[in-house]
C-alpha cells in the first residue's frame, strides 16, 4: 500500500517536471527537430509547386498540408517540453525562433491551401525557401 | 488453356498482393532518407519470403493442412503456443496498421480526418470476411493492388540517373548525414516489412481454403517465384520514386500523403489517382488477409473449425474471433493512434517474431510424416538455415536497434 501510494506520488511529481537532458542530448534533440520541421517545410513547399502546376487532385494539397503542420507541432511540441541546460539559453531561442517561424509559416500555407489562394503560392515557397535556409544554418551551429 | 489462365491470375494477384502498408511507408521511408542503397535487403527479403512461402505452400497442398495446425501436432502445444503468442501478436498489430492504412489512404481523397474513417473501414473489411467468398477477396482486391505499378510507370517517367541508382543499389553505403545505427534499423524493419509473419499463414491457409493438391505445386511455385519477385520490385520503384523526388530536398516520408508525391510530381493527378486506388486496394487486401490469418491461427491452436471454405454456421468461433479483432483493431485507432507508428512497430516486432514463425515451417517441411516425397531438398534446406541465421540476427537485433535509434529518428 505505501509502496504504491510512494510510486504513484514520485509519478505525480515527476509528470509536473519537464523532462532535463545532459547537453549532449539536447543538442541531438534540437538537431532532431530542427530536422524534422526541414523535412515538413520541405514537403509543404513540394506540395504548393506541385499545386501550382494543377499536378495533385481533390483535396489532397490541403491533406498534405494539415498533416506537415500536425507533425511540425508534434516536433516542436517534443523539443520545448524539455529544460534547456545551462548554458544553452542563445541556441535554445535560436531553435525557439526559427520553429516559431516554421509552424507560423505553414499555417499560413495551409490557410492558403484550403482557400485555394493560387496567387500567394509562389510567394509562399519563396518564403519556404529562406526558412529551410535557416534551419540548415541553426543546425550546423548545433553540429 | 484454363490452366494458364488460373497461373497467370495467381501471378498477377500475387503481384499486387505482396505490397502492403509496412511495404508502402517502410519503403518511401527508406528510400527519402537512404536512397537504394538498403535495395539488397529487400532483395534478400523477397528471396526469404519465396523460400518459406513455398514451403509452407508445398505442406497445405501435400497434407491438405495449414502450417499451424501441423506446427502444434509436430512441435506441442507450448511450442506452438509460443509461435502463436509471437505470429498472432504481431499479426494482428499489422491488422490495426492495415486498417489504419485504408482509412489514411481515404483520407486523402476525401479530406475527411482519418480516425472518423476508421468505424467505416473496419465495418467494410468485417462485412467482406464474413460475406464475401475467398477467391473474391484475393483476386479482386490483389488485381486491384496492381494500381501500384504506377509507382514503376512514375519512376521511369522521373528519368533518374539509372546508372547512379544500379550503382547505389549494389554498394554498402549511407549518405554522409545518416549514421550506420540508423541504417541498421531501416534494414532490419525493411526485412521484416518484407518477411512478415501473416503472409506464410495466410498462404497456407489460403492453399487449405481453396483446396489444393499435390496437382497445384505448380501454379502455386508459380505464384510465389514469379509473382512475389514482382511484388518486391513494386516496393523498389516506391524506394526509387521517393530517393529521386524527395531525398534531394530532406523530405523524410512520415504520412502516406508524402508517399504519393513522386507520382504526382511525374504523372500528375491521374497518376496520383491510380496511386491512391493502389494504396486502398493494398491496405484493404492486406487487411483481410490479416484479419483472417489472425483466425486461422488461433482456430488452427485450438483445433477448431476455421475458414471460408465451410459456412459461417460451421466456424461460429473463427467468425466470432474476427470479429473480436477487428473491433479490438478498430478501438486502438479510435484512441488516436497513429497507423503510420503502429505500422512502423509492426514490421520491427514482425523482425523479433520471424525465428518463431519461420523455423517450424523449416522442421514440418522436412517430416516425410506430412510431405512424403515432397519433403525439402537440399538446396531448400541449405537456403533455409541460412536464412534463420540471417533471421535470428533480425530478431536478436530488432529492439535494441529501436531503442539506440528513437525508432529510425
Amino acid at each position: 500500500m505505501a509502496l504504491g501510494a510512494t510510486v504513484l506520488l514520485a509519478t505525480g511529481l515527476t509528470a509536473c517536471v519537464p523532462s532535463q537532458p545532459s547537453r549532449a542530448d539536447w543538442r541531438a534533440s534540437a538537431r532532431q527537430a530542427l530536422d524534422d520541421t526541414t523535412s515538413e517545410v520541405e514537403s509543404v513547399a513540394l506540395v504548393l509547386d506541385l499545386e501550382s502546376r494543377d499536378r495533385l487532385p481533390g483535396r489532397s494539397a490541403r491533406v498534405a498540408a494539415v498533416e506537415s503542420e500536425e507533425s511540425l507541432a508534434s516536433a516542436e511540441q517534443t523539443f520545448t517540453s524539455q529544460q534547456p541546460p545551462p548554458g544553452t539559453g542563445r541556441q535554445d531561442a535560436e531553435v525557439q525562433d526559427v520553429l516559431g517561424r516554421a509552424t507560423d509559416l505553414l499555417r499560413e500555407a495551409r490557410v492558403a491551401v484550403t482557400a485555394g489562394d493560387e496567387a500567394s503560392y509562389d510567394a509562399l515557397r519563396a518564403r519556404l525557401g529562406e526558412l529551410s535556409d535557416d534551419l540548415d544554418r541553426v543546425g550546423e551551429d548545433l553540429r | 488453356m484454363k490452366k494458364f489462365f488460373a497461373v497467370a491470375l495467381g501471378i498477377l494477384t500475387a503481384i499486387g498482393g505482396f505490397v502492403d502498408i509496412g511495404d508502402l511507408v517502410t519503403n518511401a521511408q527508406v528510400g527519402a532518407r537512404f536512397g537504394l542503397s538498403l535495395a539488397p535487403v529487400v532483395v534478400v527479403g523477397v528471396v526469404g519470403i519465396c523460400l518459406f512461402a513455398e514451403m509452407s505452400g508445398r505442406v497445405a497442398a501435400v497434407s491438405g493442412r495449414a502450417t499451424f495446425d501441423l506446427v502444434r501436432e509436430r512441435l506441442g502445444p507450448r511450442v506452438a503456443l509460443l509461435n502463436l503468442v509471437g505470429s498472432m501478436g504481431v499479426t494482428f498489430l499489422t491488422f490495426i496498421a492495415e486498417i489504419g492504412g485504408v482509412a489514411l489512404s481515404l483520407q486523402l481523397v476525401s479530406s475527411v480526418n482519418e480516425v472518423l474513417l476508421v468505424p467505416f473501414v473496419a465495418l467494410a473489411v468485417w462485412l467482406l470476411l464474413w460475406r464475401a467468398k475467398f477467391s473474391a477477396i484475393e483476386n479482386v482486391l490483389g488485381l486491384l493492388g496492381l494500381a501500384l505499378i504506377v509507382f514503376a510507370v512514375a519512376l521511369w517517367q522521373l528519368g533518374p540517373d539509372w546508372a547512379a541508382m544500379a550503382h547505389q543499389a549494389v554498394t554498402v553505403d549511407k549518405p554522409a548525414s545518416e549514421d550506420w545505427t540508423t541504417w541498421a534499423y531501416y534494414a532490419v524493419a525493411l526485412f521484416g516489412a518484407a518477411m512478415t509473419p501473416y503472409e506464410v499463414f495466410f498462404f497456407s491457409s489460403g492453399g487449405v481454403e481453396e483446396r489444393w493438391t499435390e496437382r497445384d505445386i505448380g501454379t502455386m511455385r508459380a505464384n510465389v517465384f514469379i509473382g512475389f519477385p514482382l511484388g518486391g520490385l513494386l516496393s523498389l520503384a516506391i524506394a526509387g520514386c521517393a530517393a529521386v523526388v524527395l531525398q534531394p530536398d530532406g523530405i523524410m516520408v512520415d504520412t502516406l500523403g508524402e508517399t504519393a508525391l513522386p507520382v504526382a510530381e511525374a504523372l500528375g493527378k491521374v497518376g496520383v489517382a491510380v496511386a491512391v486506388l493502389g494504396f486502398v486496394a493494398a491496405t484493404f487486401g492486406a487487411a483481410c488477409e490479416t484479419g483472417l490469418s489472425v483466425g486461422y491461427s488461433l482456430m488452427q491452436y485450438v483445433g477448431q473449425q476455421w475458414g471460408k471454405y465451410v459456412r459461417p454456421q460451421q466456424a461460429v468461433t473463427f467468425h466470432v474471433v474476427l470479429v473480436l479483432a477487428t473491433l479490438a483493431a478498430a478501438t486502438v485507432l479510435l484512441l488516436g493512434v497513429d497507423p503510420i507508428l503502429v505500422t512502423e512497430m509492426s514490421v520491427v516486432f514482425s523482425a523479433v517474431a520471424l525465428p518463431l514463425t519461420y523455423f517450424p515451417i523449416l522442421v514440418v517441411a522436412n517430416d516425410p510424416d506430412y510431405l512424403g516425397r515432397h519433403v525439402n531438398g537440399r538446396v531448400a534446406n541449405v537456403l533455409g538455415t541460412v536464412y534463420l541465421v540471417l533471421i535470428l540476427v533480425a530478431a536478436v537485433a530488432a529492439i535494441p536497434l529501436m531503442a539506440l535509434t528513437g525508432m529510425g529518428a
